[in-house]
């Protein structure tokens, strides 16, 4: 230790020794770059194998080249032309206060919608929200969407406007209950009977809602809709059966005359849903508890037998595991309808199946008076923006909240990725497996948006 | 039992004999003679969707086939130290820098900027508004803003960053904290607003009034701005990450073999400035009485001390690539149990300060935003000599660099320098364990070798070695003299009557049993003074 003491003293004091600065000198000669590293006979460090391995993987590296190359000419291109400031100059003014801008959506179920949507987020100086829409292919043959929302008013109160017309070529219809899916047999099949099935229906939809804050976490929502549906068999069929060619038009309430009524609804929501800390998005809250409660009557006009109050719970529970971005999510889904099977459109029925609500099941693939749905969903982060959760959905529906039986449910399991901003969900990409199958989707929306059964499809 | 331990570790080490490598008998290279005259070469755009396209998906992809090879550097001389270029000028640990340089760095002869100021132009592009302006002695800066919200965080970090980035030797501009107030601001009669077409127009007060609406001013009604002083000559765009300038026959070295760059990505690291990317490099074509070059800057370090962590709301920023695809397989395939290095990271909340600490930073693990190319072929010998100069900024320095960021909240400099040398320290640690950390490397006329032992020199817990080494004849066969002490002095060797006595000296630290990579000492006599002097040093 002694000797280790007296060299390192030693070598400090040469060091301090070191330390001052040389005095200045003229500067040194400058040399030629290549003689600048005084070698003169350099190792050998050249490697057979990994030249040979060079050339086994040229053609692959060539294919790559080829792949990129419109993608990196395309880029260029963005660049060269500022092509990204002008199509915002083109479409949105220069503080982002209104605009216009073309859209696509891609669900691989249902295929591709290009559209276009312009805004004004501040039409008369008070907040309010302007949005219009449309779009066309894809599930939607065509949409057309109009919103006016206000800012906040008196109490923090919201309220909007909407308006909207959809025509879907490609919606399902699988009977109604819980029946596994059959190839279609003698016509008419008795409606308990599921076969996979397509139809085509026109909405006309507007609607008034208003969002008042109660306390604190809570809020009080007011919904009034009148609602305009016909229905069809000129549907994109895909392969499957047209609804009418399996089931008798008589026992699907609403076919023939299609569906005409207003419905009010009240609910009360509570979300005390928060993020840990600034770095984790808004759109994945760390923990706390989401929930909507609501009933609402349907009246149905001109033929329409709706006459029915409709009851819903949505809640779920945002666990935080660890570190505010490993989050269990519970979830427990309950809607139901009191009108007698027929007395009640059969698009107005409750539904589960599709990327939402029961995943690993086609969209609409049950229906009925009642339909539950439990979920546990482990959500975890990838990167900052890249997150990826994996699920298990369970859920049925019944005659009758009685006739629920929790030994007997349909179980879908999957997992997704998705994106998103700090601020805004950007897309998602899900496996989802069950019993019928497994289903890709790739979506535009959070697969937690909140339903809006106004808005029914 | 000890020597027989030594050996085996030696062996273990990988040592594959001593190669072919011979230098010349001379004295190293200190300048590089890289200023010949040439015509403006074309300047350089940086398409920045090109440029991730490429750096996140197609060189990942070719990289992958390429089986790419990681040359040693090649603008290092033949004691593996970086000559002075127009990419570098030997700066702390060449002569003294007194915390005055450091203060003024990047100044030059010019005099220090004042207003009042006049506005000539609005900036183009960046993450934050400004203004093109002159001082009151005519000279040229461009005027940058804090974002809002952001009170004190860019423009600190990028002065703070740009002194200590310019006292390591890289080539600047002068960037400062100036306070004005609207009236210090007089819009000149010519002034043009551009936007991002290139479309000109004449600027108006209306236009000044709009930049300064995006801004924070304080209480008493002033604003804080950053002032970069306009560079010498004509400016031809940033530098390629890799490859080499076509129209540059200075330009020699391929971009990605430069030390120079490579080695900014320990000093990066220290600074925790995460956004570089070509446009963060310009080439500025001047004149002096010997013609025309190129002289290569660095620029904008708005974003570093964390500031692009918390401008970005990124909590990975230092830690991971912005598309990092290693940490997104590592959480997908062990479902986010597995810890990532960046949580947990606490950062007091004071004005100025970005996601800047020290408990959670890896010198070796650290990431640049957008992958680097230079950075991608840092070896070890490029990682001892940057963290080399990292380590020899004082804690005066450093905090005199800090003072320059003008904090509003006196804790931020405290706070800034603290984190600093703490960091600076594990960079210290982290690059002087992986080579046998020699440096100031001498022979006397005794044909004894010398040396400073930077891990004993810098850190007192730094276990106890032994220097464990062999020499060589110019043939490579050894001879017959072995050292294995304690001493930084090595024993006297006796030189070979041949090729001017070159010999060979491998030396291996040895640290609590375990030897560190060989540093390779060739050794010849003066032909004409017939002293030994040390003519090449190869690091492992």
């Amino acid at each position: 230790m002694r000797s280790f003491l007296i060299t390192f003293t030693a070598l400090a004091a040469r060091v301090a020794a070191a330390d001052p600065p040389p005095p200045e000198s003229p500067a040194p000669p400058a040399v030629p770059a290549d003689q600048v590293s005084g070698v003169t006979v350099e190792d050998d460090d050249s490697s057979t194998a990994r030249e040979i391995g060079r050339v086994v993987l040229s053609p692959i590296r060539l294919g790559s080249e080829v792949v990129f190359a419109p993608l990196r000419g395309g880029a260029w291109l963005i660049e060269r032309y500022q092509l990204r400031d002008r199509v915002m100059q083109v479409f949105t003014r220069d503080d982002g206060q209104y605009g216009i801008f073309p859209t696509a959506f891609v669900e691989s179920e249902v295929g591709l919608n290009l559209g276009v949507h312009a805004f004004d987020n501040d039409v008369f100086g008070h907040g309010e929200r302007l949005a219009l829409a449309a779009g066309y292919g894809g599930e939607l043959k065509q949409r057309y969407d109009a919103s006016l929302t206000s800012g906040k008013l008196a109490g923090g109160t919201r309220v909007g406007l909407r308006l909207s017309y959809r025509a879907w070529d490609r919606s399902n219809f699988f009977g109604i209950g819980n029946g596994n899916v059959t190839a279609p047999m003698a016509a008419p099949a008795p409606l308990d009977q599921a076969v996979h099935t397509r139809f085509a229906q026109d909405v006309s939809h507007v609607e008034a809602t208003s969002t008042t804050p109660i306390a604190g976490p809570l809020s009080v929502d007011l919904v009034g809709a009148y609602t305009l549906r016909h229905f069809s068999t000129d549907a994109e069929l895909d392969g499957y059966a047209p609804t009418l060619n399996v089931y008798d038009e008589m026992s699907v309430v609403g076919f023939q005359h299609g569906a005409d009524n207003f419905y009010g609804e009240a609910g009360l929501s509570l979300d005390t849903r928060s993020e840990v800390d600034r770095y984790i998005s808004h759109v994945a809250p760390s923990s706390g508890w989401y929930g909507h409660v609501g009933a609402g009557f349907t009246q149905g006009v001109d033929g329409d037998p709706s006459h029915y109050v409709r009851y819903s719970a949505d809640l779920r529970r945002y666990i935080d595991l660890y570190n505010g971005d490993r989050v269990l999510v519970v979830r427990g889904y309950l809607e139901g309808v009191t009108a007698p099977i027929d007395e009640i459109p059969f698009t107005d029925l409750p539904r589960i199946g599709g990327a939402e609500l029961l995943r690993g099941f086609e969209h609409d693939r049950f229906r009925d008076r009642v339909a539950a749905v439990a979920t546990l969903e482990y959500d975890f982060p990838l990167q900052s923006w890249i997150g990826a959760y994996t699920f298990v959905d369970a859920g049925r529906v019944a005659h009758d909240v009685g006739s629920l039986d929790p030994n007997a449910l349909h179980v879908g399991w999957g997992g997704g990725i998705e994106l998103h901003t700090l601020d805004a969900y950007l897309l998602r990409a899900q496996a989802a497996h069950s019993e019928d199958g497994t289903f890709i989707s790739l979506a535009f929306a959070p697969t937690y948006d909140t339903r809006a059964r106004a808005r029914r499809k | 039992m000890r020597a027989l331990l030594a050996t085996i570790l030696l062996a273990a080490c990988g040592s594959a004999g001593l190669g072919e490598l011979r230098f010349a008998n001379t004295n190293p290279a200190r300048r590089v003679d890289d200023r010949h005259d040439i015509a403006k070469p074309t300047t350089r755009v940086f398409a920045r969707t090109l440029y991730m396209l490429d750096v996140f998906f197609a060189n990942k992809v070719d990289e992958l086939f390429a089986l790419p090879d990681t040359h040693r550097a090649g603008d290092v001389n033949a004691v593996d130290e970086v000559p002075d270029s127009t990419w570098f000028q030997n700066r702390i640990g060449e002569r003294e820098l007194g915390v005055d340089e450091i203060r003024s760095a990047g100044r030059g002869d010019h005099p220090e900027p004042t207003g009042p100021w006049t506005v000539v132009g609005t900036k183009v592009g960046g993450a934050s508004p400004g203004l093109l302006v002159r001082d009151a002695s005519g000279a040229k800066f461009v005027m940058k803003f804090d974002t809002r919200g952001e009170p004190d965080m860019q423009t600190g970090a990028d002065v703070v960053a740009q002194k200590l980035l310019w006292a390591a030797g890289y080539n600047t501009p002068e960037d400062a904290i100036v306070t004005l107030r609207r009236e210090d601001l007089k819009l000149a009669p010519t002034a043009r607003v551009e936007d991002v077409f290139g479309n000109k127009r004449a600027m108006t007060e209306h236009d000044l009034a709009e930049v300064l609406t995006q801004i924070d001013h304080r209480k008493d009604g002033s604003y804080r701005a950053l002032v970069s002083r306009y560079l010498d000559g004509v400016p031809v765009g940033g530098y390629a990450a890799d490859g080499l300038r076509a129209d540059d026959p200075n330009d020699r070295v391929a971009h990605e073999d430069r030390r120079t760059l490579r080695g900014q990505r320990v000093l990066f690291a220290w600074l925790d400035n995460t956004d570089v990317k070509e446009d963060n490099g310009l080439d500025m074509w001047i004149a002096d009485g010997a013609g025309h070059y190129l002289l290569h800057h660095i620029l904008d370090f708005g974003l570093a001390l964390g500031v692009y962590g918390y401008d970005q709301v990124d909590s990975a920023d230092g830690f991971a690539e912005t598309l990092d695809y290693r940490v997104q397989a590592a959480s997908l395939v062990t479902l986010g149990l597995w810890r990532r290095p960046w949580e947990g990271i606490d950062v007091p909340a004071i004005r100025g300060v970005g996601r800047f600490e020290s408990a959670h930073f890896d010198p070796l693990g650290w990431h640049d935003r957008y992958p680097y190319a230079p950075f991608r072929h840092v070896q070890s010998a490029d990682g001892f000599w940057a963290a080399k100069i990292v380590m020899r900024f004082t804690e005066a320095q450093i905090r005199a660099a800090a003072e320059q960021g003008a904090y509003e909240d006196p804790r931020a400099v405290d706070y800034i320098t603290r984190t600093l040398v703490e960091r600076q320290r594990i960079t210290g640690r982290a690059w002087f364990a992986r080579v046998s950390p020699l440096d100031h490397i001498a022979i006397d006329a005794g044909a004894r070798i010398s040396f400073d032992d930077l891990a004993r020199v810098y850190f007192r817990d730094t276990p106890a070695t032994t220097y464990v080494a062999d020499a060589y004849d110019y043939r490579g066969q050894p001879l017959a003299w072995h050292a294995d002490t304690a001493s930084t002095t090595l024993p006297p060797l006796s030189l070979p009557a041949d090729h001017d006595g070159y010999t060979i000296v491998e030396v291996h630290a040895v640290r609590a049993g375990h030897a560190l990579p060989a540093v390779r000492i060739h050794i010849a006599r003066d032909p004409q003074a017939h002293a030994p002097r040390v003519i090449g040093i190869r690091r492992s």
